[in-house]
């Protein structure tokens, strides 16, 4: 495998103007990019003048509209082509750079701009890509021979479609809002990766996470309150006891402790467990499943560890999408017949793996359905985050974050569940030697996950209960014992 | 009309016995300053009840237990039930609907112990009124079934139990679009479903209408899913339409039943038009004309009190909640000041009560502690207050459907029923005051459901895709490939669909697209309302209001409290509107320049003689640009217009137009003598003849839009037009009629449809108008929500407008 691909942070004026300087640095520290992305001219203001010593720091700046900085700017880094044309002048150089040899062909190069605007007029059911004839006319794709990628930043991030034979991905951080007015975006700082293979990733951290607001319990009223009492970050949180943190004002007995023990998690990648609620004492079956999206039409990858004597790890792969039901009836099968009784545990399983998994069942091999009904499921994150049971140490409770955090060494294949879907249903469709999946990449990923799985559960039990100072029953009235993660899949 | 029949209201007592009461000569000695108010009176007979033996159709085992027999509709529509059909019941207030499907569920628990059921009612107040009376019924009938409602105020710690294990779920269609986001959870209630009601279907119609079809579509797809099939059943009241609404709603045929075997006794209905207080002067405006006229609700109060002096009991239903409780004071006063002097106790009752004190005077009521209770509409759906002796309606409730539900309230038993309609000074109610056939005779309005809407359309194809993977399959729902195809091509362009409908599309955008529907609106662009100095609860409100009566300096009344705007603001993701509490003795009026423009003809009927009926799309540009303020009580107008500081705004949406030959105008102007051409207003650059023309364009668009409501259930708030003497796009005199939300709601639609009816009922009401003036009065040609403050109108140009298109039908 080659060197893991650029990432590149995205920042609007928008959310330069609404994070503070120190948020902002935050974020970037934590997202580590190879180069920023400033969706717009304006961002480039704000942030020159919020915090001027960033700009340099992670990397080249592409700004779209810029002209100051070349037209087209062209930035080959960790081996793959980024280029940033300000005008239609600029668009039509990049053939030359191509002739010239100085994209590569040979790998996927990235056009990045602010020009393709996605809209759409649902009275008329149409959605237009504003923007499109006049970069197609500069452009003229026709004239060129590699493969490229469209990125615009008025297009939201993990926005990605074919328009007519140009490849768009969204990079825009505020942009969510275009489709449907239903404004959910700019609430994240989105990070994009950006493969030689033409796979666009997006990771974010949440703006309501960066600096002391990554703390549990601190929202914005408490954490000005915290920084006038002198604690700049979580780290300075982390060597404070929570008798200290009774002189901030708002600050009481409970949230201190909590606050404190989150900030020391955080601080040592540890797992800080309340109460004594009941982990499953028998040793599980971890598991991940791929889908084609988030309604999934067919599981086509199960990924199963099991550790009861020899570990094995088993990998349901099923790449045939004419008989969607396989891979989901072969793992059912063997969990039957090898492992009946034993927690299946699943991160997010609750919301996503269970109940997906028991509707396929049903479609597939009803024959099964009742032995998985009666399966003995477990979730480690809704026990530990929705149930209130432990908090993680990681920015954000996505499986990755909690286990890098926790010291997890990632196999980094660069992927995301996105973009796994998005490459099974390009095979769904086109059943070419080009459209078929890199299968042992994608079991990689998986098999990843599971283990990375394995890593937090097995961090959950070693943390054991009330294994801090703190008093099992300071947190009991949150734990609700008669509605527990682990009950049978009839109850999700 | 005759009652020569001996009726079985004969031998109970009523409102009969007194039945002078209201009788011309009793009122000039009794009512103060009678002056001839009563318009015209008519009577219905009383009718036997059409019995069947409940055992045919139950079995003896539910029969017995019943203990009594079935109304003739009540067996006919469980037989369709159990023969396989669905069905539609549109029948009388109160004739027990809610029976068929109550007891055809009884029967399908008896085949299959596990079967369940989703009732759906229009409110949360009558769901819960409604569980109780369920619950009892299946208590008596000895069978153990629970009913339980499940809504936003369910408790949370309740919800799962009733998921698993109520019989029957009683819900509302905001509450379905939300729980349809998690399905799973509803597997078992879905799995077993046998039974669909949707009760007081009528009430499903407009936008609100649009997007319960889309759900109940939803709905239906994700039982398919689960293997469920129910029966349908709609109960309505009276509509026009019963078998093509209940299509329209639900997208499966249905079989109606409509012949109504409930007994009722004899009544009398009263047409009352309130009198002048001071006549008007020779030269007025709208303000001034309705300043001069004595109001319903007033005139409704006196009659209340003259009814509750005599003894009888009245229900009186006014249109706002300020109105009742006004009404409610106005009728103990008035009691005091009748000839016949006394007291009088009376109650208002409107949904901003709390339970409790609602509770206390549906008791009162029923005990006979209250001589009167003012309410609003709530009382006119299903819920039980027993039967009063009147039913007083200040002002013409917009459809004969809920006319004949509010007086259906009057009657107890078989008992004689008194009715009277107070009319406003309104063109509709004046009308009806015309014509009381209209109002007497069977004929009923539509209920309009519109499906294509494309806006509301897309929001419902983005949950469905949330809930199932859509593939070609879901066309049967989803009105057919060609359309879905294009949804779903749409969203995937904008990045919200992943995947193909050969194997199944998925949502790829935000979490729960579900909880973005609002069961109000087309856009998703909605502004809610806030209010400064403290709460107010009102529904968000789509954007053409807001900028036509929110815009900063607005003033507004809402629940009897007046406010006034102070802040619009767009530029954030959840757009509001700020008001604060005013006391001022104004309110005011917003003015509006429109254009329309980019007409695409979907139909046209060539009349012929130059005249062509049209229907299609276009594009309306508003932009109101500004405001004046009126003083109440003199209806004068202070200071100059002031500027809004709004954009224009556009709509795209659906329109219908009238287009006339150039020769018209000649035709027209010809007929009017000198002295009545309309002098044009300062700042128009007309001359008096082409003024005059455009004032008989303007008033027929007007008087069109004022009474389509004769015809269709539909709100004129929801209509706009524009009038213009030579269109750019027409290049001829036009009107235009349309919608006035995104994406039209099929009101402009059944105008078109309608059109010839509507066109004869406008001639009528205009050239009837005892008004007598040229510009009209708002019984006839004006009407409040005009953007062009009313002018120009033109009563004679109007007239000979209209004929000259109704001689093209002849």
């Amino acid at each position: 495998m080659a060197s893991p691909p650029p990432r590149v942070t995205v920042l609007s004026s928008d959310l330069v103007t609404r994070c503070r300087a120190a948020q902002v640095r935050d974020a970037l520290s934590y997202a580590d990019p190879d180069a920023l992305l400033l969706s717009d001219p304006g961002a480039l203001v704000r942030l020159r003048a919020a915090t001027p010593d960033l700009v340099e720091e992670f990397g080249p700046l592409l700004v779209p509209g810029d002209a100051n900085r070349g037209d087209p700017a062209h930035h080959r880094i960790r081996g793959v082509d980024l280029v940033v044309p300000t005008t239609d002048e600029g668009l039509a150089e990049v053939e030359a750079l191509e002739s010239a040899g100085t994209v590569d062909p040979s790998t996927e190069t990235y056009v990045i701009s602010d020009r393709l605007d996605v809209s759409v007029r649902p009275t008329s059911l149409e959605a237009t890509l504003s923007g499109v004839t006049t970069y197609r006319e500069s452009l003229a794709p026709d004239a060129l021979g590699g493969s490229y990628t469209h990125v615009s930043t008025a297009a939201p991030v993990d926005y990605y479609r074919e328009w007519d034979g140009l490849t768009v991905a969204g990079a825009g951080p505020d942009a969510d809002s275009v489709a449907t007015g239903t404004g959910r975006g700019g609430a994240e700082i989105p990070t994009l990766q950006f493969h030689s293979d033409g796979t666009v990733c997006s990771t974010a951290i949440a703006t309501t996470r960066l600096g002391l607001r990554a703390l549990s319990g601190v929202g914005e009223t408490t954490a000005g309150r915290l920084r006038e009492a002198g604690y700049a970050d979580p780290e300075a949180v982390a060597e404070a006891q929570p008798a200290d943190l009774l002189d901030v004002s708002g600050v009481g007995r409970e949230s201190a402790e909590t606050i404190c023990d989150h900030a020391r998690a955080l601080e040592a990648g540890e797992v800080v467990r309340y109460g004594d609620e009941y982990v499953p004492d028998r040793e599980p079956v971890f598991i991940d499943i791929e889908t084609d999206g988030l309604t999934p039409t067919v599981v086509w990858l199960i990924g199963v560890l099991d550790r009861e004597g020899e570990e094995t790890y088993m990998s349901f792969l099923n790449r045939d999408p004419d008989d969607p039901g396989r891979a989901v009836e072969a793992f059912v099968s063997w969990y039957a017949a090898n492992a009946r009784g034993r927690p299946v545990v699943a991160y997010n399983g609750l919301s996503f793996d269970f109940p997906t998994i028991a509707d396929h069942v049903e479609r597939h091999c009803p024959e099964h359905l009742d032995d998985w009904e009666s399966t003995y499921t477990f979730d480690p994150y809704y026990w530990a985050v929705r149930q209130d049971n432990a908090v993680f140490p990681g920015r954000t409770n996505k499986l990755g974050d909690v286990a890098a955090a926790l010291g997890w060494e990632t196999d980094d294949t660069g992927l995301t569940g996105a973009a796994v879907g998005r490459a099974y249903r390009q095979w769904m469709r086109e059943r070419t030697a080009e459209a078929e999946p890199d299968w042992e990449r994608h079991e990689r990923y998986c098999e990843d996950d599971v283990r990375s799985l394995a890593f937090v559960y097995d961090a959950l039990t070693a943390a054991g209960g009330s294994s801090q100072q703190r008093t099992s029953s300071s947190h009991s009235g949150s734990a609700t014992g008669d509605d527990t993660s682990q009950g049978t899949l009839t109850d999700f | 009309m005759t009652d020569d029949n001996a009726t079985a209201a004969d031998e109970t007592a009523g409102w009969s016995e007194r039945v002078d009461v209201l009788s011309p000569e009793r009122l000039r000695d009794r009512f103060p300053e009678y002056e001839g108010q009563i318009a015209h009176t008519a009577a219905q007979t009383a009718e036997y009840a059409d019995y069947v033996d409940a055992a045919s159709v139950l079995g003896d085992a539910l029969a017995a237990e019943l203990g009594h027999d079935l109304y003739e509709h009540q067996a006919e529509a469980i037989e369709r039930l159990l023969d396989g059909e669905n069905v539609a019941v549109a029948t009388a207030t109160s004739s027990g609907k809610t029976f068929v499907y109550a007891l055809y569920f009884a029967l399908l628990k008896r085949e299959n112990p596990d079967a369940r059921a989703l009732f759906c009612f229009p409110t949360k107040a009558l769901s819960r009124d409604q569980e109780g009376a369920l619950n009892d019924l299946y208590g008596d009938l000895g069978l153990d079934v629970t009913v339980a409602v499940y809504d936003g105020d369910t408790p949370r710690d309740r919800r799962r139990a009733i998921r698993e294990s109520a019989d029957v779920i009683v819900s509302n269609f905001a509450g379905i679009n939300v729980y349809l986001g998690h399905h799973r959870k509803w597997r078992d209630c879905l799995a077993n479903c046998e039974l669909l009601a949707v009760d007081e279907s009528h009430s499903y119609t407009g936008v609100h209408g649009m997007h319960v079809a889309w759900t109940l579509r939803r709905l239906r797809r994700v039982l398919d899913y689960y293997g469920s099939d129910p029966s349908l059943v709609c109960t309505t009241a009276t509509i026009g339409n019963p078998a093509d609404h209940a299509e329209a709603l639900t997208g499966e045929p249905f079989s109606v039943v409509d012949e109504d075997g409930s007994p009722h006794g004899r009544r009398e209905i009263v047409f009352w038009d309130p009198p002048f207080d001071e006549d008007p002067a020779e030269e007025y405006d709208i303000e001034e004309f309705l300043g001069a006229k004595r109001s319903a609700n007033s005139e409704a109060s006196d009659v209340l009190a003259h009814l509750g002096l005599n003894g009888v009991q009245t229900l009186l239903f006014a249109r706002s909640r300020q109105g009742t409780e006004l009404a409610a004071k106005a009728a103990e006063r008035a009691a005091g000041d009748h000839p016949a002097g006394g007291y009088l106790s009376v109650e208002p009752y409107h949904a901003g009560h709390g339970k409790e004190s609602r509770r206390s005077t549906e008791y009162r009521l029923k005990s006979g502690d209250l001589d009167g209770v003012v309410s609003t509409n709530a009382l006119e759906l299903g819920i039980d207050v027993g039967s009063v002796d009147a039913a007083v309606v200040a002002g013409y409730p917009g459809t004969r459907q809920s006319f004949w539900q509010q007086v259906g309230r009057a009657g107890r038993g078989t008992a004689d029923a008194l009715a009277v309609l107070v009319a406003r000074a309104d063109a509709i109610d004046q009308y009806v005051l015309d014509n009381p056939d209209y109002l007497l005779g069977d004929a009923m309005e539509d209920a309009v459901v519109d499906l294509e809407n494309n806006a509301v359309y897309a929001r419902h194809l983005l949950c469905a895709a949330d809930e199932l993977p859509l593939t070609r399959n879901d066309s049967r729902w989803f009105d057919g490939e060609d359309r879905l195809e294009r949804g779903v091509e749409m969203w995937k362009d904008a990045g919200r669909f992943v995947g193909h409908l050969d194997h199944g599309v998925q949502y790829d955008g935000p979490p729960r697209p579900q909880a973005d529907i609002s069961m109000y609106a087309t856009s998703g662009e909605q502004f809610d309302v806030r209010c400064e100095d403290g709460e107010i609860e009102m529904e968000p409100i789509d954007r053409e209001r807001a900028y036509r009566d929110f815009h900063p300096g607005a003033l507004t009344l809402h629940d009897g409290t007046e406010y006034e705007v102070v802040e619009l603001e767009e530029d954030v993701p959840r757009p509001y509107v700020t008001v604060r509490e005013a006391r001022t003795n104004e309110y005011t009026r917003t003015l509006s320049e429109k254009s329309v423009s980019d007409l695409d003809r979907r139909r046209e009927r060539d009349l012929g003689g130059g005249f062509t009926l049209c229907f299609g799309t276009g594009t309306v540009s508003i932009h109101y640009s500004h405001y004046k303020r009126i003083e109440i009580e003199t209806g004068r107008t202070k200071g100059a217009p002031e500027p809004t500081g709004l954009p224009p705004i556009e709509l795209r949406t659906q329109l219908m137009w009238v287009e006339t030959p150039r020769s018209l105008f000649e035709t027209v102007v010809e007929d009017v003598p000198d002295e009545l051409l309309a002098e044009p207003s300062a700042s128009a650059s007309l001359g008096t003849k082409e003024w005059t023309f455009l004032g008989g364009l303007h008033g027929a668009e007007h008087a069109m839009i004022k009474l389509a409501p004769l015809e269709l259930r539909m709100d004129k708030g929801d209509m706009g037009g524009l009038s213009i003497n030579r269109h750019p796009e027409t290049d001829a005199p036009t009107w235009f009629i349309h919608d006035t939300v995104e994406g039209g709601i099929g009101f402009a639609k059944g105008i078109y449809e309608n059109v010839e009816s509507v066109l004869e009922r406008t001639r009528e009401r205009v050239a009837d108008c005892d008004c007598g003036g040229v510009n009209g009065c708002p019984a006839c040609l004006m009407d409040v929500q005009c953007g062009n403050g009313n002018e120009p109108l033109h009563a004679p140009a109007t007239v000979r407008i209209v004929d000259a298109v109704l001689d093209q039908f002849d």
